[in-house]
């Protein structure tokens, strides 16, 4: 063997640090793994947050009194069933009863040719009244007196309108109180007609956060003054009765004119 | 309340609950990534001290005024290729003139210069040196490539098993109800993902290193050059 090859053959070495070094990928690979099995899920993007609670407002609206975008169930007329009244049956009018005539001389005219009566099938008269119960239209189907959801009410005027997406939103009268504060901010009289969406979310504290344009009106004024409405609105705190721990509200402000 | 998906223990039980194929397939990709992280660790680690050890030996060569001196600092810079290749040529060069001096030289004479035979020998001795050098360098690289390249494909099938026997399974029960479908789609695309997570670094490692040892490789050709120049210089 020559000098050239002894000394290319001591530089290959037999053993290298390859095997140390896989032990020790495989250690990494490990704690990663076990890693990623206890971390938290929130790494994995995973949400446990429960969905915020949603509803839609909207202030303005035709004017009329004020109801504070809530609907009393006694105010409209509902359906209803009639009394039947029995009524008595009505006697046909009789003609007094005749006179014996007198003792007088037949005469020679022709009798009088006795036309019946005759008696029309849609005389009401004719007919055997209906008994029965009758419907009469009322503007509202009649309802569960239970508390519903039906918060909305565009048609209230004062402004206030909406409705409240959530099935379980236990408190309209927060929202009543709500809307009332906020419209006490809100200077509605921009000379101009248009519709500002905001978004809100009352914390349980009642602060008011995260305000955001959903959609502006396309005139900066218009979403300012609905701003500066939220901004200054000290809300009362969240009622017990809603377990969430914020509200997100959708709010139109309608400006007519 | 229905608890949020995609939390931790779901990603435990989604892997234990996989169909064998697909856990086949899983500890198959697991291992492939185990490797190829121990052999980036490993080619990291050696090329550190190798370009430690050559710029040392760069300049101990250029400094010293002689070969004897710079084999004798040789073996504490050994992960150095340059080292490899000067060691090589210079026991081509050594033995070429052991061969040339005349044995019978009487001591009171100076000694006659010494002379090369042949410096294509040497240059020969160097490029063996070079090559098993490289080889060196690129020994296992080789395995990142393949990584690579083949563990997306291996995830690929794992998903493709699992979503088939999952299909399989909706045929059989007769409902397509989502909790039915996705659960077992979710296995079988962990696959996927465990392929791509064995694959995109030995992409980026593979890349990394087969350039350094093109760097290196072209060191030794200019570290050859300047030997052979030296030892035409100097012996012949």
């Amino acid at each position: 063997m020559d000098a050239v090859s002894e000394v290319l053959a001591a530089r290959t070495p037999k053993t290298d640090g390859l095997s140390a070094m896989l032990g020790a990928s495989g250690i990494a690979h490990v704690t990663v793994l076990v890693a990623f099995v206890f971390l938290p899920s929130w790494w994995f993007g995973a949400k446990n947050e429960v969905p915020e609670t949603i509803m839609q407002i909207s202030l303005g609206g035709p004017i009329g009194p004020d109801t504070g975008g809530t609907e009393v169930q006694g105010r409209n007329t509902i359906q209803k069933e009639l009394t039947v009244e029995t009524k008595k049956a009505i006697e046909p009018v009789r003609p007094p009863a005749a006179k014996t005539p007198d003792m007088v001389e037949p005469t020679k005219a022709p009798p009088k040719k006795v036309t019946p009566n005759k008696v029309d099938a849609k005389d009401p008269k004719s007919a055997k009244p209906t008994v029965g119960k009758e419907v009469q239209e009322g503007s509202s189907i009649a309802k569960n007196p239970a508390k519903g959801m039906g918060f909305g009410l565009s048609s209230g005027g004062g402004g206030a309108g909406g409705s409240l997406e959530v099935t379980d939103f236990c408190c309209p009268e927060y929202l009543t109180t709500m809307s009332t504060l906020i419209r006490r901010n809100w200077n509605s009289q921009v000379g101009a007609v248009g519709r500002t969406h905001l978004r809100f979310v009352i914390q349980r504290d009642g602060r008011v956060t995260d305000i955001t344009v959903e959609q502006s009106s396309g005139v900066e004024t218009m979403d300012s003054f609905a701003r500066r409405a939220l901004l200054l609105t000290k809300l009362p705190p969240l009622p017990e009765g809603y377990s969430e721990p914020a509200l997100a509200v959708h709010l139109y402000f309608d400006y007519t004119r | 309340m229905p608890p949020a998906r995609g939390t931790a223990q779901d990603f435990a039980e989604l892997i234990f609950a996989a169909s064998p194929i697909v856990q086949f397939v899983m500890m198959l990709l697991l291992l492939f990534s185990v490797i190829s992280w121990g052999i980036t660790f490993y080619k990291w680690w050696t090329f550190r001290g190798i370009e430690k050890d050559s710029s040392t030996f760069i300049d101990v060569f250029r400094k010293s005024a002689k070969f004897s001196e710079v084999q004798a600092v040789c073996p504490s810079l050994a992960s150095s290729p340059l080292v490899g290749m000067f060691q090589a040529g210079y026991a081509e060069l050594t033995a070429q003139l052991r061969q040339a001096q005349p044995p019978s030289a009487s001591p009171g004479t100076p000694a006659p210069r010494p002379t090369l035979k042949s410096i294509t020998a040497v240059d020969r001795a160097l490029l063996r040196a070079s090559s098993i050098e490289v080889n060196k360098l690129e020994k296992r690289v080789g395995f990142l490539a393949t990584t690579a390249s083949i563990t997306p494909f291996i995830g690929l099938f794992g998903t493709v098993w699992g979503i088939m026997t999952a299909f399989m399974n909706i045929g059989q029960q007769g409902s397509t109800d989502l909790a039915v479908v996705s659960t077992p789609i979710a296995e079988a695309l962990i696959a996927t993902a465990l392929g791509l997570f064995a694959a995109i670094p030995a992409v980026y490692f593979y890349n990394h290193f087969t350039s350094k040892v093109k760097g290196y490789a072209s060191e030794m050709d200019d570290f050859a050059l300047e030997f052979l120049n030296i030892s035409e210089r100097n012996f012949t």
